[in-house]
């Protein structure tokens, strides 16, 4: 059966070839094959299909041969690792990262601070409106009176392993005190130093403060 | 290579063979050699533009010819040793990142704030008297005396 096949494909192949390349074929026959091909380019698509069928039936010894040298000399494991050692030798694009630093965003939103006003006056004035949207519940806050009767917080804990940087928080915040800051190498061995108290988050405030400012002026356009 | 060994002799007849052995290790060349990132950023420093240099003595470079694709700004830690990448202070952070383009120089001098706190590195791992305890922990220094809040002592306004 399957010789059937291949020799019919081949006849059928050899007949095309002659009618296509032979130089001293009939005039009648070129122009109705330049006719035939303006209409139907899909036929030669079919065409090609029946070759490449052909080529893989085609039982003869120099197809044989090409497909067992393959085989035994893994000549596509060959063309992979060739593609592997082009990328070995080629230039790399990875960056020197403790040295050279990836591009963040004005808007990164990083390590929490909570800022404070020129005077040194702490910004927060405990509407715990970033403790209601936070979706994480990793704010608490505790509010009292203050001895010269302004409202502030007692206790402003953030739990940076509940924290999910949304970035809710900062966009709640009517005064700008809660703000997450661009530094992510905030990173820490154990548990309870990633459980930030309210010193800390001023701490953080003051330690960033030219940054926080900085980007946030650049985005003044956009709040 | 030659412009290497050149530059090395050159050194040497300036300064000394000791001064200049101790100059070499000060700058970190000789970590260079079991340091690979070290060595790149020293190579990367021919011909690059010395930007700035912060409080803690790190050099901000820039080259803005000649450099891949976004690597043309970098940093050279003070510590060749155990450098950090939370070494980086605040002010020098967003140019270093691609943020911002005014260098770190400029912002502390358009706004300095009078509660402005040295910057600190990530201390974590390094002992417990290097790392923040919340006040309440007992290793906190200050653990026996905190109050619940901490009034506000408004200052007077220094003349400016």
């Amino acid at each position: 059966m399957a010789a059937l096949l291949a020799r019919q494909a081949a006849m059928a192949l050899r007949a095309r070839q002659t009618a296509r390349l032979g130089p001293s074929a009939t005039a009648m026959q070129g122009h109705l094959r330049t006719y035939m091909d303006a209409g139907a380019p899909k036929r030669f698509k079919e065409d090609e299909e029946k070759e490449q069928l052909a080529k893989e039936l085609a039982k003869d010894w120099s197809a044989v041969f090409e497909k067992s040298i393959n085989t035994l000399f893994l000549t596509e494991m060959v063309r992979g690792l060739m593609l592997t050692l082009k990328y070995f030798f080629e230039r790399k694009v990875t960056i020197n990262y403790p040295f050279e630093k990836g591009p963040l965003s004005p808007r990164f939103r990083g390590e929490h601070a909570l800022r404070r006003y020129d005077t040194g006056e702490e910004r927060c004035i405990a509407c715990k409106l970033c403790e209601a949207i936070c979706p994480a519940q990793a704010i608490t806050i505790e509010a009292e009176e203050r001895e010269d009767g302004s409202r502030r917080t007692t206790r402003y804990d953030i739990d940076m392993t509940k924290c999910i940087y949304c970035g809710f928080c900062q966009e709640a915040c009517p005064v700008d005190a809660i703000v997450e800051g661009p530094n992510f190498e905030f990173s820490t061995e154990t548990h309870e130093e990633l459980l930030y108290d309210k010193e800390k988050l001023l701490e953080n405030g003051d330690r960033w403060e030219t940054e926080i400012a900085e980007n946030l002026k650049s985005e003044a356009l956009y709040r | 290579m030659a412009a290497v060994v050149r530059s090395v002799w050159q050194g040497i007849r300036e300064k000394g063979l000791t001064n200049f052995l101790r100059h070499a290790r000060e700058e970190g060349y000789l970590k260079c050699l079991g340091d690979g990132n070290l060595l790149q950023t020293k190579i990367h420093n021919i011909g690059a533009t010395l930007v700035g240099v912060d409080t803690f003595g790190n050099k901000y470079y820039e080259k803005l010819h000649d450099t891949q694709y976004g690597r043309h700004r970098w940093v050279e830690y003070a510590d060749k040793g155990r450098y950090n990448a939370s070494q980086v202070p605040a002010e020098w952070h967003g140019w270093l990142h691609h943020i911002t383009d005014s260098t770190g120089d400029k912002l502390l001098e358009e706004k300095t704030k009078k509660f402005i706190r040295e910057h600190r590195q990530n201390y974590t791992g390094q002992g417990d008297d290097l790392i923040y305890h919340s006040k309440g922990h007992a290793l906190n220094p200050g653990q026996r005396d905190w109050t619940r809040y901490q009034p506000w002592e408004p200052k007077k306004e220094e003349a400016t």
